[in-house]
């Protein structure tokens, strides 16, 4: 009995030594320079789970903005802080105060959707943690009063009404189908258009968003009985590109408008060439700065991947908070100054921020994109309604 | 091997049996000791000194309180699967119901706009859930086994859509601001504020003992005699004279009232709530967990929760071999569960009398192999 005591105990202890060694791992050396340099930024957004591959496109966005500046700065090197939240509110507070803990970490990128912002924001702004989101759109973030949180996009209010005015003045259209996949993005987004477009919208419908849905043949007899020349899909491009396939495949020749969320190579795809043509999509982007400098080369270079949706809007956010550090900020208050005041060209817009924290409506401005031969081109900027 | 399980098997037992010879006094004490450093367990100056414990890639206060949530929903899970033997596979519903009913009726963000405190509704809240588990439960527990499983995950489901696509309980989008429990400090300060996790900690973890005491004493009356009579043989029960419906339902209420009481602490600490966080896979896991823990013991489930939820965070940021153990996390999780239901298929910390069950059937299959 006693030996089996002694050796459970050594079984024990060994385990104990293997994992805290595990913990123990990747200590980081201290870098010598000023006083913000060994500083860290983070990402915070889902990197694993369903929702993971907007999470996945902006991480990389950051990671180049932060490897650009450490080779800029060899002697001063930023470093970055990768927080993992599955996009589930339920991860979100205790990541969240993890990026609190850590005294180095200064400013945050993300988190990447609305509703683990809504969990996580309380905890940013108790503790004055700047945090700048590439892609929660939900306009009801900005109404909470956060001191902290800024947004690098326009919100789906400014996007939503913009998709609505296309689709009325271009296209001219006289029955609209509007099909969202029920997430806080994607339904805020067809809210917006359904309001615009009033009595013109003939019908409507639900899908499944994150993959959880592969055969839309129900919605597409619905458009396809209801005679819509233009569908609005408010989502993401996984669920974008197989609705598209399918209603060609049925014979449906309306055209497919959708925003940002569909504005990826994999869209294009996934529905094949010939039934992308034509798709029109809103972006709050401007061509001119589409291709600004090499970013989709050097992100190409770092990543192996082509830049997805929001990969420039989280290169941008994370430049900001770079540009903070750079500027001698070492501290948070510091940074969220410095945030609150900054103005300057990224590669997707110019960025200013309002009192809320809103980019500057001045700033916004959408425009629409077609997809021809296989590529996204601009095709004109929507004049604010 | 199988020499080597068996003796393992043997140790547990002997730990076991000298658990229950131990005097009384001597129980009390060690029963004191665990719990006490449970509610220091969150303090940094006691947790520092504690090696490899705490959480390095997540707060472990707020990792604390998931998995002080986790415990309680697994006690309660407990009850349905373990002392009763009905298999639900949708047991996260009930705290889908609990979280809403705070969130609706609390939130500004709410269509009701009632805007009453949270511990107005908690109540309410739980009788709700309580009301809910009842009106599953009447038309379904006739059934049994793998037709109940299946009726309780339509439950599930159906809580899950409908909180994904009614205007009524908003979807993705959720209800923001749902106010946090009552109390302040002397420096008027909430005592249930933002950052610091610990409070709500400690409040689970109170009710954790509350109702780890309730549930004690009804699985020793004759409700709990009851319960595991239908769990052995119910046809056998219902000879003997015991209103099997009647106990079906009354687990299937108390199993869904601790989910839901579930449910509004964590609207309160998490002050938002929104569809993403009722998933399937919540309601597997937490059966997992109690199977995994020893279904029909609770000491088994308050361990087999505890351990899920914390394992799951405790993989953040250990790399071995270069692969992040995090993204593989529910890889581990089945090769555990599979081997565990091979070796150990009673659980961690057994129920004597369901052990012996599934010793009868080794022995069944020995002699029929």
């Amino acid at each position: 009995m006693r030996q089996r005591i002694a050796r459970t105990i050594g079984g024990v202890a060994l385990v104990a030594l293997v994992a805290s060694a595990a913990a123990c791992g990747g200590g980081g050396e201290e870098t010598a320079g000023g006083e913000a340099c060994g500083s860290k930024i983070a990402f915070f957004g889902a990197l694993t789970g369903s929702s993971a591959a907007l999470g996945i496109n902006e991480n990389n966005g950051v990671k180049l903005a932060v490897d650009k500046y450490n080779k800029a700065n060899p002697d001063c090197k930023v470093e970055q802080v990768e927080l993992d939240s599955q996009g589930s509110p339920d991860q979100a507070p205790q990541l969240a105060q993890r990026a609190i803990d850590d005294e180095k970490i200064l400013g945050i990128v993300g988190p990447a959707y609305s509703g683990e912002s809504e969990a996580a924001n309380p905890l940013f702004s108790e503790a004055g943690l700047v945090h700048i989101t590439a892609s929660a759109t939900n306009p009801t973030l900005a109404q909470q009063k956060w001191p902290t949180f800024f947004r690098a996009v326009g919100n789906d209010l400014s996007q939503g009404p913009a998709a609505g005015t296309y689709i009325k003045n271009v296209l001219k259209a006289e029955k609209v189908y509007v099909i969202d996949d029920q997430s806080a993005y994607g339904a805020g987004l067809s809210d917006e258009v359904k309001k615009l477009l009033g009595a013109t919208v003939v019908g409507t419908d639900k899908v499944q968003g994150e993959g959880k849905q592969t055969d839309f043949s129900a919605s597409v007899t619905k458009v396809k009985s209801s005679g819509a020349t233009v569908v609005f899909y408010g989502g993401y491009y996984q669920e974008a590109g197989l609705i598209r396939k399918q209603l060609t495949g049925a014979g449906v020749t309306a055209t497919l408008v959708a925003g940002d969320g569909v504005n990826d190579p994999a869209y294009i795809s996934s529905a094949g060439q010939t039934a992308a043509e034509g798709t029109i999509l809103t972006c709050p982007c401007q061509p001119a700065t589409r291709a600004k400098g090499t970013f989709a080369a050097d992100y190409q270079a770092l990543n192996g991947v082509a830049p997805g949706t929001y990969s420039d809007t989280a290169f941008d956010a994370a430049n900001i908070l770079l540009a903070g550090i750079k500027d001698g900020k070492s501290t948070r208050e510091g940074l969220l100054e410095f945030v609150k005041g900054y103005s300057g060209e990224g590669v997707s817009a110019t960025y200013k921020f309002t009192e809320t924290g809103e980019l500057d409506p001045a700033q916004v401005k959408v425009w629409a994109y077609k997809i021809q031969g296989g590529k996204v081109v601009p095709d004109q900027e929507i004049p604010k309604a | 091997m199988s020499g080597a399980t068996e003796r393992i098997r043997n140790d547990w037992r002997s730990v076991g049996a000298r658990w229950r010879r131990a005097p009384r006094w001597m129980r009390w004490v060690v029963l004191a000791a665990v719990i006490v450093f449970f509610y220091a367990l969150p303090n940094k100056e006691f947790y520092q000194y504690l090696g490899p414990i705490p959480t390095t890639e997540s707060n472990f206060g707020q990792v604390l309180f998931t998995v002080s949530i986790y415990v309680l929903l697994a006690v309660g899970l407990n009850i349905v699967v373990g002392f009763a033997g009905l298999l639900d596979l949708g047991y996260f519903g009930f705290f889908a119901v609990g979280a809403y009913t705070v969130a609706v009726l609390t939130s500004p963000s709410s269509d009701l706009k009632t805007l009453w405190p949270w511990l107005a509704v908690v109540p309410l809240a739980v009788a709700l859930t309580m009301i809910s588990g009842v009106s599953l439960g009447t038309p379904t527990l006739r059934l049994r086994g793998d037709y109940l499983a299946i009726v309780t995950l339509g439950f599930a489901e159906m809580i899950r859509i409908a909180a994904t696509s009614s205007t009524f309980l908003k979807g993705q989008r959720g209800f923001n601001q749902i106010p946090h429990p009552p109390g302040e400090y002397a420096d008027g300060k909430p005592v249930f504020g933002v950052l610091d996790a610990r409070p709500y900690y400690w409040l689970v973890l109170s009710v954790i003992i509350l109702v780890v005491f309730g549930v004690r004493n009804l699985t020793r009356s004759r409700v709990g005699r009851a319960w595991v009579s239908i769990r052995e043989d119910e046809d056998a029960a219902q000879l003997m004279g015991v209103p099997t419906f009647k106990f079906k339902l009354w687990a299937f209420a108390a199993g869904a009232a601790i989910g839901g009481l579930a449910g509004a602490l964590y609207a309160g600490k998490q002050n938002f709530v929104n569809s993403q966080n009722f998933e399937l896979l919540n309601s597997i896991i937490i059966l997992a967990a109690v199977i995994l823990g020893g279904s029909g013991n609770i000491v088994g489930a308050i361990v087999g929760g505890g351990l899920v939820a914390y394992l799951i965070e405790r993989f953040r940021g250990i790399e071995l071999f270069g692969v992040e153990l995090y993204e593989y996390r529910f890889l581990f999780f089945g090769v555990i569960l599979v081997v565990m239901m091979i070796f150990r298929p009673e659980g961690l910390i057994p129920n004597r009398r369901r052990a012996a069950e599934f010793k009868d059937r080794r022995k069944e299959v020995t002699v029929g192999g």
